[in-house]
């Protein structure tokens, strides 16, 4: 059974179903009847569905053969930081948690040694503190914040 | 303060008038947004995925009439979504520098459960506590991310030696008096002291932490297990501590291998059964669940300079090898602890090395921890690249306990020492007379 899958840059992919539910989202519409015509999915662009639809079908042949898998999820995530971001949003957004998670570990690894000036700038934070209340949670946290 | 505190709590709630029914076989507008609101409604309970708006102006299904609980979304993106979902993965010490990037961000950071769940999802070895002579030091993977405000453990009312650890959880033992047991975790500098156990836990007996942090679980259930004999008698006794009923009981099984009864160190925990090894050359299994223990074997060459430990999920035993001047690491595993890969170690850029080679852990499938010398480096097998965590004392035996940077809290301790020991114990008698 295959579903039509429509990117916000209007392209239409057409899906197995068995890779389409690896997306909770796309799973609900399905096992309530609604996945009959094509389904919109104005938040994800075709070059991202693309990525999150080859994860899905990966997920469906490999599924036995965990070696493989992790083989290829290690490549699959070797992105630049614009492409984490944008499989991380559509990831929740289609809700697929393997690949949210897998997202996540791999933005945890990019932002931890950065300092929170450098997290504000890549992920657009606007700094609500006062300069003193910064300062005391530095100086509670001196340690943190040192070498 | 809720458990789920998070300011997404307002578009979590249910509108009354859900779930209309799909009446027509098209997607019609109504059915869209009654669509969209079951969608929000199945995300309730399932505490890892919230509905994050689009960055755009459209609802999910292209509806320009937005309900208003969707709009409000709108404002958040990438930043919440690495907040709730990506901050868990990331190491204690980055966590705790990541508060002074928002407000928002230092809320959830520390909110106990952001601590609950990150103790789940960063399991990585983040650092080794080395001690020698009474002395304690921390020598971290990455300095930037990994870390503890007090490596020296003096957030602890007296001095300790470090046991064992799991898990990001720590057992010091008290070096005075009657050496109480310590559990604690020194991101947080929080410690419990543990009740006096039952029985006396000679020179020679081996513990060993078992915690294995729950996604379900909020509270951290660990246990403490000790082996011990008693006087002379051939045989090995088990006692586990209980964080869950806080207190010793003494455990069926006893142990008649010979084998077991000399235990070379403290024991390692791993998927519910803890290792220690024996100076007999095998490893006393204990299992936590049947409370049954057994002899594994150990490879004949075995020594002080092989580990326990964990890769690619499963116990296996390194062991540094020397034959004439090349280096190797080997690592034996399965039932029958079998060989199963060697690796060359380069070291010749480091010059004469003295003091041997030690295996510590390993870090992960593919990154093992030694000490050579005095410097533990870290050596990965596949891209054979060495490299240099730190140094400790060369003047003598340092133990190097492998480190996790979690979040765990461990109980505050709610009753003091003394008011643990005037606590009748109901072998007291027993205790006096081994004593």
């Amino acid at each position: 059974m295959a579903l039509e899958l429509k990117s916000s840059d209007n392209k239409i992919f057409e899906v197995e179903e068995l890779v389409a539910v690896q997306s909770e989202t796309i799973k609900s519409l399905v096992e309530d009847g609604c996945a009959d015509n094509v389904i919109p999915l104005p938040n994800v662009d075709s070059k991202t569905l693309e990525l999150v639809l080859d994860w899905c079908k990966n997920h469906v042949d490999m599924k036995l053969d965990e070696e493989k898998l992790k083989e290829y999820e290690d490549k699959f995530i070797e992105v630049d930081q614009a492409v984490l971001y944008d499989l991380l949003l559509a990831a929740n957004y289609l809700n697929i948690k393997d690949l949210l998670n897998r997202a996540c570990q791999k933005v945890a690894d990019m932002l931890k040694g950065k300092t929170p000036e450098q997290i504000r700038e890549t992920l657009n934070i606007v700094n609500d503190f006062s300069p003193e209340e910064e300062e005391e949670i530095r100086k509670e946290n001196l340690w943190a914040f040192e070498e | 303060m809720d458990i789920w505190e998070d300011d997404n709590s307002d578009e979590m709630d249910i509108d009354n008038d859900l779930m209309d029914d799909c009446e027509e076989d098209s997607f019609s507008e109504s059915e869209q947004e009654s669509n969209v609101k079951r969608l929000q409604k199945l995300n309730i309970g399932d505490d890892s995925h919230v509905e994050y708006a689009p960055q755009r102006n459209t609802t999910a299904y292209g509806s320009s009439r937005c309900p208003e609980h969707i709009k409000s979304k709108e404002k958040m993106g990438i930043g919440d979504l690495v907040k709730d979902h990506a901050l868990p993965f990331l190491p204690a010490k980055s966590i705790c520098r990541f508060r002074s990037v928002s407000k928002e961000w230092n809320k959830w950071i520390t909110n106990p459960f952001l601590a609950h769940k990150q103790s789940h999802c960063f399991q990585d070895i983040s650092g080794f506590f080395c001690q020698i002579a009474g002395e304690h030091s921390f020598i971290s993977c990455d300095p930037h991310s990994c870390g503890v405000p007090d490596p020296s453990f003096s957030f602890l009312p007296e001095p300790v030696i470090l046991r064992t650890t799991c898990n990001g959880l720590i057992c010091c033992q008290s070096c005075i008096e009657d050496n109480a047991y310590y559990i604690c975790n020194p991101v947080n500098r929080q410690w419990k002291v543990l009740p006096r156990p039952n029985y006396y836990h000679r020179p020679g007996s081996a513990v060993a932490l078992a915690f294995e942090p729950s996604a379900l679980k909020f509270e951290a259930n660990y246990q403490l297990v000790c082996a011990f004999r008693l006087a002379d008698h051939p045989i090995l006794y088990f006692e586990i501590y209980s964080s869950r009923s806080k207190s010793w009981r003494l455990v069926d099984t006893i142990c008649f291998e010979l084998d077991a009864l000399k235990l070379s160190g403290d024991g390692f925990y791993m998927r519910g059964m803890v290792y220690w090894e024996t100076l007999a050359g095998s490893v006393l299994a204990f299992d936590l669940t049947y409370e049954q223990c057994w002899i594994l074997p150990l490879p004949p060459e075995c020594g002080p300079e092989g580990v326990l430990t964990k890769r690619h999920g499963e116990l296996c035993y390194i062991l540094p090898h020397k034959k004439d001047n090349e280096y190797a690491i080997r690592i034996y595993g399965d039932f029958k602890m079998v060989l199963k890969h060697s690796f060359p170690l380069e070291l010749d850029h480091f010059g004469y090395m003295s003091g041997g080679l030690r295996a510590l852990s390993c870090l992960n499938d593919d990154v093992l921890a030694i000490l050579f010398g005095n410097r533990i480096i870290t050596y990965h097998v596949k891209a054979q690249k060495v490299k240099i965590l730190g140094t400790v004392r060369p003047d003598g035996f340092v133990t190097c306990h492998p480190y996790v940077n979690s979040l765990v809290p461990v109980d505050h301790p709610l009753v003091s020492r003394q008011q643990a020991n005037s606590h009748p114990c109901t072998s007291s008698s027993l205790w006096h007379s081994i004593g």
